[in-house]
């Protein structure tokens, strides 16, 4: 059975942006045969009550993951010292810490099963030229990490590209 | 800190599993590190009323960009729409048969990402990108192994009674009149 619904809108509401600074940005390369072993490491750093904004990874090269991991930028330091003493000198290059940087994030009706939400933010910001450290689009939310100080010149732009209520 | 591995005898409750159609999935590659060609593509699949339902990005200096996953039907209209445009076509690179699963809620904590990666880590399944959203961490592995993956989690993951993974039946399709 098939349902039609008409809906109109000048451009895309959302729920309200959500903004989030003093953040800090993990970036490790995990090889399939390691992933394991980084589980443990993280259901540890979780132990230690160490919680996260946003997680993405990404299909690196030659089937390397690349995980990115939005933290509290006061919990950085701890993290880093739990994993230092876990990898191997060799390992520390393939793990990188970019701080302080910067999070909005928001949400829209239906944002996952429709067409043309990124493409509304990722113009907004890259017409001004604005860089984005990473995004992510999952279910109906959207996640944009900036660096520092460039959240108070993205938010006008993406007020002008989605409605806020 | 030696709970850990202690710790995972116990199962983890989560609230549920949703898994996905199928989907291909569409690596963005910077073999030049470059040009951003990003918005050329979300603006090709938006004017064509394509929905993009999964979408990772990061910086530059990176060989691969973004990945993003599209329903396996909208596929051969996609690699239409880019055959316009050669040199952002060359720099695509399409995974097929992949899909997404879901489980929630992570409750902002690090416990079930590291435990997912634990038990699919452990099993070598393959992981093509994952993302958190506001409740659930997706990933993306090849379609004909999301039942086995759901195999996997729930050896250390308990559902509530009565529930089972689901599939969703009711799709929503947003079309220009």
């Amino acid at each position: 059975m098939e349902t039609f619904a008409v809906y109109w809108e000048p451009k895309p509401k959302t729920y309200g942006f959500i903004e989030v600074i003093d953040l800090s940005l993990m970036n490790i390369e995990i090889k399939p045969e390691e992933m394991g072993q980084w589980g443990l490491w993280l259901m540890e750093l979780a132990d230690l009550n160490i919680g996260f904004h946003l997680i993405l990874a990404k299909y690196s090269t030659h089937q390397k993951l690349r995980v990115y991991i939005l933290l509290e930028k006061f919990v950085a330091d701890i993290v880093l010292s739990h994993i230092d003493k876990r990898i191997d000198p060799e390992s520390e290059k393939y793990f990188h810490l970019t701080s302080p940087v910067e999070l909005i994030s928001f949400q829209g009706p239906h944002f996952g099963d429709r067409y043309g939400i990124a493409y509304s933010a990722f113009k907004a910001l890259n017409d001004r030229g604005i860089p984005i450290l990473i995004a992510a689009c999952s279910g109906a939310a959207v996640y944009i990490v900036l660096p520092e100080k460039k959240l108070q010149e993205a938010r006008p732009l993406l007020l002008e590209a989605f409605v806020v209520p | 800190m030696n709970n850990t591995l202690e710790s995972i005898d116990k199962k983890i409750r989560i609230n549920g599993i949703k898994l996905s159609m199928e989907l291909v999935q569409i690596n963005l590659l910077n073999r030049f590190f470059s040009q951003d060609f990003r918005v050329l593509f979300f603006q090709l699949l938006a004017q064509h009323q394509v929905n993009i339902p999964f979408i990772l990005t990061s910086g530059m200096g990176e060989k691969n960009i973004g990945s993003c996953c599209v329903a396996s039907q909208d596929i051969h209209r996609i690699k239409k729409v880019v055959e316009g445009e050669p040199e952002l076509k060359e720099h695509l690179e399409f995974i097929p048969g992949v899909g997404t699963l879901s489980i929630f809620p992570h409750h902002s904590k690090l416990k079930l990402l590291g435990l997912s990666f634990y038990l699919l880590g452990k099993q070598r399944l393959p992981l093509y990108g994952m993302a958190s959203s506001i409740s659930s961490l997706t990933f993306i592995t090849d379609y004909s192994q999301l039942d086995n993956a759901v195999s996997i989690l729930l050896e250390y993951m308990d559902l509530p009674p009565n529930h089972a993974p689901f599939r969703p039946e009711i799709h929503v399709i947003q079309k220009k009149r």
